[in-house]
């Protein structure tokens, strides 16, 4: 018997509103309609109306939970319309910010993932995790979340050195404990069951629906902005190139823990060798006419914002997130799973949509 | 009131930051719980600006599930008033009751997890 099942727009286990309806005929999902657009502000066009001064208090809430990356796409772009550069200290704590932003995201979503899966034990584990990471980002923005933190040719407040120790503490603590977390749950069997061969895009699938960031990493694509084109202080720290080859929902939550763990230690080594110096950025008041694009990887996938400038104001300006999963992508992952998988596969992907809908 | 106070999340337009804090308060205070379906939930609680793509769902949902049955908490700047996306949020849908406005961008969990709270807990709405 064939029927439909809707799931969303407003639903646990997404992210953002998206509407997602199952087609199943018994156990077995056969199609999916997605809809999506619910998140759209129109963030772009208004930002073409404000001044370079008040453009931060939109850029910061395209996507809360990825502020940071996404006022740093923005702000490298401003600075090669002006030339601008920037000083080391500034680049270090710009890193740090990005990987504290990308380790919370994760934890949030492996946390939801969890949840549905009824783990609860490691779930409340994940969400502790979380907690102490967005306190180490308050200790360096002031905020957990809609960090308003970097400024054309710097940063926006500087880090004193009680701190850098507080967030060395704060940074330290959870990686060990997440180290644990993933040694014993990898092969729990409570967890395998639900995940191992679940909702699987192989990497040839992945390679043509064009998928990036962390969905396309757990299907064996090899790539990662932060190593094939290193922005801010990649270039002087180690990224690990954290891949898995299955692809299934097991393979991506694999993935987003070992990244979150390698972000806390990046984040360790960055404040344990920060250099001293200039810091301080400031707003731009005029830009000179041309076009920029910047892209960088975002906790969910690349997001890449593009500026044209005529001289005295922005005409253009394009705001993409490449990472962000379209119909096809979960038409394949969910095609020929069972309908009570539906929502720990679609919750695995991070379907974050508002960095895609501005 | 109920022992554990159960929440439904409506997402209509926001950046994904108020709906991670009512996450942290959901997650960090043990009274507090998910509910799957408004017909389950004691509290409701809306992030978002409202724009006009989601208008017709979130009206749709509270006007059938919501409306006369459950406090609504609104929580961010955005879902009050629209700022800084535009003239939006409850502000300008008359027919949405907010029992409790939290006031931020994004609110502190505390408070919202208090605000939730304290909505579920005066007297409940009957249906009429």
């Amino acid at each position: 018997m064939s029927y439909l099942l809707p799931l969303g727009p407003f639903h646990p286990a997404l992210r953002s509103p998206q509407r997602i309806v199952l087609r199943a005929d018994g156990d077995i999902i056969q199609d999916i309609e997605h809809r999506d657009g619910y998140s759209t502000r129109n963030i772009a066009d208004r930002i073409r109306r404000f001044d370079l001064a008040r453009s931060y208090t939109l850029i910061n809430r395209i996507c809360g939970v990825h502020s940071h990356h996404h006022a740093l796409a923005w702000t490298m772009a401003l600075e090669a319309l002006a030339g601008l550069s920037v000083p080391p200290r500034a680049q270090v704590l710009r890193t740090v910010a990005a990987e504290l932003e990308r380790a919370a995201s994760h934890l949030q979503t492996t946390a939801v993932v969890f949840d549905l899966l009824g783990l609860g034990q490691v779930q409340r584990q994940l969400f502790a995790l979380r907690e102490w990471v967005l306190a180490a980002m308050q200790h360096l923005t002031g905020h957990r979340l809609v960090v308003d933190f970097a400024r054309p040719g710097g940063i926006q407040v500087d880090l004193t050195d009680e701190e850098r120790a507080a967030m060395l503490r704060l940074v330290r603590k959870p990686a060990a404990m997440l180290y644990r977390l993933i040694d014993r749950t990898i092969t729990r069997r409570a967890f395998t069951r639900r995940v191992v061969g679940v909702g699987t895009l192989l990497q040839p699938a992945a390679e043509t629906l064009g998928v990036s960031g962390p969905v396309g990493r757990a299907s064996g694509i090899k790539r990662d902005l932060r190593t094939d084109a290193p922005y801010a202080s990649y270039a002087e720290v180690k990224v690990a190139q954290v891949t898995q080859t299955g692809g299934d929902t097991y393979a991506r939550i694999m993935l987003l823990l070992l990244e979150t763990f390698d972000s806390l230690q990046l984040v360790q080594r960055l404040l344990e060798q920060l250099p001293a110096g200039a810091w301080q950025g400031q707003v731009v008041e005029a830009l000179p006419p041309g076009t920029s694009s910047v892209t960088v990887e975002a906790p969910a996938g690349p997001i890449r914002h593009t500026l044209v400038s005529d001289g005295t104001r922005l005409t253009t300006l394009q705001l993409e997130a490449l990472g962000a999963p379209h119909r096809l992508v979960l038409r394949a992952l969910l095609a020929g799973q069972l309908v009570e998988n539906a929502a720990v596969i679609v919750a695995s992907v991070g379907a974050c949509m508002t960095c895609a809908e501005d | 009131m109920p022992r554990t106070v159960r929440v439904f999340h409506l997402c209509a337009g926001d950046c994904g930051a108020c709906a991670a804090e009512v996450w942290a308060a959901v997650e960090g205070t043990p009274e507090l719980a998910w509910a799957a379906t408004p017909q389950a939930a004691d509290v409701v609680v809306l992030t978002g600006s409202v724009p006009t793509t989601s208008r017709g769902a979130l009206l749709a949902t509270y006007t059938t599930l919501i409306q006369g049955r459950l406090p609504v908490v609104v929580v961010g700047r955005c879902a009050i008033d629209g700022y800084p996306f535009g003239k939006g949020g409850i502000a300008a849908q008359p027919n949405i009751e907010a029992r409790r406005k939290v006031d931020g961008c994004p609110p502190i969990v505390d408070t919202v997890a208090e605000a939730l709270l304290e909505a579920a807990r005066q007297p409940r709405i009957i249906a009429t």
